[in-house]
């Protein structure tokens, strides 16, 4: 995982000053965690405008539990684990379309200028290059939620498919299956961005 | 060598270092063009998802979440100075009942109730030396510590996200 909240002793160790009331090392630990929270957040709950009211919610909750967190797991799993819980429960009870693709993935895909068509100079090469990532962000955003969940906390939070199963709920074999089809879909849809450079 | 061209699953595996190939794979990986291109495409998409700028909220949610927590403490302390007016009002009622009943009763009450009537105000001036002490030294701490810096939920089925 690229935040190292990582050992079970720095868990420990953070753990122990926040039951003392010590506020800062809860700050901490927020400012730690808070890419992977935001990455299951924003993947899960298309709603912007419930992003923040969501997290703030989580890390409250996770304050109030942390004296039953037994260290059976990461520190960073097990908050993970709450914020999955949370986003679904939000989901379930504000029954959410979370299957609608954000308007700006729309406009994207349906722009008549494609990267092949550039030139390339070193200016429009890092243009290029912008554009990409911005692709492949708004492509990551429009997958079914889970399967951009799933390819967030894999390739980018560098999570083990036992901790993403952990985190999920769902037994291992299904993650696995989960990840096979969203990276093939994936691939399908930013085929059309890199099939001229290969 | 179309025919053994390497699966998707393989492709990914491979990528992710899930797999080794067997002799007759790589083989295959090594003369194969098609295979190499798709190795090559699944690199450059795991590596470009890697560099993806990281997730973050617009606001400052460590600060929110402090500034929640700490009006979360102070109320909790609010509530326990009322707790504590509460039971000092309770004593205030019996003393002021036991002193009724010692006044209106007193031949029946006998020296019992003399001496209560005459126990009860330092009784409570000790509790009240006692609590009103402890409760705003924990309130200071508390207000010190707060300004001085900035459970799982049930598992559920998720077969709705997909």
């Amino acid at each position: 995982m690229k935040q190292e909240a990582g050992s079970i002793l720095t868990d420990q160790i953070i753990v122990k000053r926040v039951l003392d009331g010590d506020t800062r090392a809860y700050a901490l630990l927020i400012k730690k965690t808070e890419g992977l929270v935001a990455g299951i957040i924003l993947r899960l709950v298309r709603d912007k405008s419930d992003h923040s009211d969501l997290a703030q919610d989580i890390y409250i909750k996770v304050y109030r539990n942390l004296k039953n967190f037994r260290f059976g797991s990461k520190l960073s799993t097990w908050i993970g684990q709450i914020a999955y819980n949370s986003c679904y429960n939000y989901l379930d009870k504000k029954k959410r379309d979370v299957l609608r693709a954000p308007e700006s993935f729309d406009v994207m895909m349906h722009s008549p200028e494609t990267v092949s068509d550039r030139s390339e100079s070193d200016q429009e090469k890092q243009m290029i290059r912008e554009e990409l990532t911005e692709a492949l962000r708004l492509e990551i955003e429009a997958l079914p939620p889970l399967y951009g969940l799933l390819i967030t906390l894999y390739h980018y939070e560098e999570l083990s498919c036992a901790e993403i199963a952990e985190i999920t709920g769902m037994p291992e074999g299904t993650v696995k299956s989960y990840l096979f089809r969203a990276r093939k879909m994936l691939k399908e849809k930013m085929w059309v961005y890199y099939k001229d450079g290969i | 060598m179309k025919n053994l061209h390497w699966s998707e699953e393989e492709l990914q595996q491979y990528v992710t270092g899930e797999m080794t190939p067997d002799d007759l794979q790589e083989y295959h990986l090594q003369h194969c063009q098609h295979c190499r291109a798709m190795v090559g495409y699944y690199g450059m998409l795991f590596s470009e998802i890697r560099n993806l700028p990281g997730d973050t909220f617009e606001e400052d949610i460590s600060g929110l979440v402090m500034d929640r927590i700490a009006a979360g403490s102070v109320s909790h302390i609010k509530a326990r100075i009322w707790e504590g007016a509460f039971l000092a009002l309770i004593c205030v009622a019996a003393g002021v009942l036991i002193w009724f009943v010692g006044s209106t009763f007193a031949s029946l009450a006998g020296v019992f109730t003399s001496a209560v009537r005459d126990m009860w105000l330092p009784a409570m001036l000790g509790i009240l030396a006692w609590t009103v002490p402890q409760m705003y030294t924990e309130y200071k701490k508390k207000l010190e510590m707060m300004t001085s810096d900035a459970a799982p939920a049930t598992r559920l089925h998720h077969g709705g996200l997909i």
